[in-house]
């Protein structure tokens, strides 16, 4: 991949790449680095990457390989303070959207920053399958193969997180 | 029901993407990535500001001699980044020296000079995908400095690279959306001396369009930018769009019409054409391969459309899925295995596993990767990946990589030939 691919790559795929590096490790500055070496490693990586057919679940393959090598390096006391970091600022972010917003669309996001925060309390096996589903918009056919499980192990922790995600959103899904 | 109608609606919602990455951390990566290719070819992207040497060169136009006194000749600019064979090429003949500076807003770009040919460069230029040596280039120098007379940011200053400019030769007649220094296998070099931005473009050898009418364009970005120009599709003009704002200087590229080459510049066409559609084709002079990875995921179709990814997989695409469902035994029935390029590879602490091999003994084919082991094996699988690499090989001949874990770990690399009736 010469440095003008690189460009073409990040411009196609730098957005999902980023909300995926966001997700995982629900910390700026942590996604800045992890998305960073995505792209670097996919460079190294070559011409083995096959980036003008399918570099979407490649990329998120790289990003999901780093992030577990560097997640044992960090202090889970780290991770947590992280995740706070992440939903204050996300709940910052939604502050600032809320100034110009009508009533509903504020309840709307509310809601929706719910729905982030559950989901990031998560389990990482179910977490990550969400995200990939909902956010990247993989089949469960393509999770499996950047998860390296059996299709079928990717619909039951769907299912499963589907049935935390109820429970804990119950209160706000009634309410709608 | 409500409720899991209100979930799956709420979690598209909340989790679509939206924050966007930061464009100086993409900035950053291709900063970086260039540096680190640099560094792998033994070839600074970034020089060090030196002392301009004292015994300048001036250029042979008298009627710009005013100017010139103050920019390195092309020549310069080329041993500056150690390319002795290149500034040889710059005194040479056949270069051409150009003088001409164009304003747009606090910026001055001035073209230098420009020169075609084969193996002018000393620094081998390769298409990483393909590993295939791209000889014949045309090298474009110009500097770009500040409207004001301020220095430009050092390569070593904080804001270097902050402003960002896109240096590509035009064809008349072609696109430019299309057909710009991306598609040309573009590259450049670029350093900073006496607050003078001096950088070398290089694409493809561009001297068989000489007939046609060249251009170089340098528009503010990293990228080419449609909206910097207008493409008048009936006359194939290119020009400035004046409404732009930034930079969008376009100069027409002198160069010697004798060197034209219809045939040659049709097939070239031809070639980026197929390339740009996807389709991987042998190209019309032979160099070039295009290389697929036959597994279930680079062949999915993300859309469902079946028949759209059909026609977007192109030749070896197509050979890939064909191969992909293919068995140790399928292979060893239907391709030949190359014994002498059998590897044993090991895998790394970080779970990677590299190798290179030539597939023709002069070295004019070859492959190499890493490869992330993970990525290609079921946990604790061992015995054969179904994940196998296509390598072109020309014509109708492909090289099949495929990988083999072994109950020791390590992996085994075999490359069997297939040739397509």
């Amino acid at each position: 991949m010469n440095d003008m691919q690189l460009l073409q790559c990040i411009n196609e795929h730098g957005k999902s790449v980023y909300a995926f590096c966001r997700q995982l490790t629900q910390n700026k500055q942590e996604a800045e680095e992890l998305y960073q070496d995505t792209f670097l490693k996919a460079v190294e990586l070559k011409g083995k990457m096959d980036w003008e057919k399918n570099p979407g679940s490649y990329l998120i393959s790289i990003a999901l390989r780093i992030w577990k090598n560097k997640k044992r390096k960090y202090a889970w006391r780290k991770r947590i303070a992280g995740m706070e970091e992440y939903i204050e600022e996300a709940a910052g972010m939604e502050a600032a959207r809320q100034e110009a917003s009508t009533e509903e669309i504020f309840f709307q996001r509310e809601l929706q920053r719910q729905v982030r925060e559950a989901v990031a309390k998560l389990d990482d096996k179910y977490r990550i399958p969400v995200y990939l589903y909902y956010s990247q918009q993989f089949s469960t056919e393509q999770i499996g193969g950047i998860l390296k499980l059996p299709q079928g192990t990717v619909k039951s922790r769907l299912h499963k997180a589907r049935k935390l995600l109820r429970k804990e959103l119950e209160v706000v899904l009634d309410e709608k | 029901m409500k409720n899991d109608k209100n979930l799956e609606q709420l979690l598209q919602q909340a989790l679509s993407p939206e924050e966007e990455p930061d464009y100086w951390l993409n900035q950053k990566i291709l900063r970086k990535a260039k540096e680190r290719e640099m560094m792998n070819k033994q070839y600074r992207k970034k020089m060090p500001a030196i002392a301009i040497s004292a015994a300048v060169v001036l250029s042979i136009s008298s009627l710009t001699a005013v100017a010139a006194w103050k920019y390195l000749t092309p020549d310069q600019v080329a041993e500056e980044v150690k390319d002795q064979g290149l500034a040889a090429a710059f005194q040479s003949q056949d270069a051409v020296s150009i003088q001409e500076s164009q304003e747009y807003g606090n910026y001055k770009i001035t073209l230098l000079g420009v020169v075609s040919g084969k193996n002018l460069s000393q620094y081998v230029n390769s298409d990483d995908a393909a590993g295939d040596i791209r000889d014949d280039r045309t090298y474009v120098v110009t500097a770009i400095e500040n409207a004001d007379g301020s220095p430009r940011p050092g390569t070593r200053d904080d804001d270097y690279g902050k402003d960002p400019f896109f240096v590509s030769p035009l064809i008349k007649g072609q696109n430019p959306s299309l057909y710009n220094a991306l598609t040309m296998s573009g590259g450049y070099s670029e350093f900073v001396q006496d607050g003078i931005q001096y950088r070398i473009t290089e694409t493809d050898n561009i001297e068989v369009f000489a007939d046609r009418g060249l251009y170089l364009a340098v528009n503010s970005g990293t990228f080419y930018d449609s909206d910097a120009y207008l493409f008048e599709e009936a006359t194939g003009e290119i020009a400035r769009n004046e409404a732009f704002e930034g930079v969008n200087a376009l100069f027409q590229l002198p160069l010697d019409e004798k060197k034209a080459d219809r045939e040659k510049a049709d097939a070239y066409i031809r070639r980026l054409e197929k390339e740009l559609a996807g389709a991987e084709d042998e190209p019309a002079d032979g160099d070039g391969v295009g290389d697929g990875f036959a597994d279930g995921n680079s062949l999915e179709d993300k859309s469902g459309d079946e028949n759209g990814t059909e026609q977007n997989l192109g030749k070896y695409g197509l050979l890939a899925k064909e191969i992909e469902g293919w068995t140790q035994k399928d292979l060893e029935q239907k391709a030949e295995l190359l014994d002498d390029l059998t590897q044993t590879l090991t895998v790394d602490e970080e779970g990677y596993f590299s190798y290179s091999y030539q597939m023709e003994a002069d070295g004019t084919r070859s492959s190499s990767g890493t490869i992330l082991a993970e990525s290609i094996f079921k946990e604790d699988q061992v015995g054969m990946s179904e994940s196998k690499y296509i390598v072109g090989g020309g014509g109708k001949k492909v090289y099949i990589e495929t990988f083999t874990r072994e109950e020791d770990g390590t992996i085994t690399l075999k490359v069997y030939q297939y040739q397509k009736d």
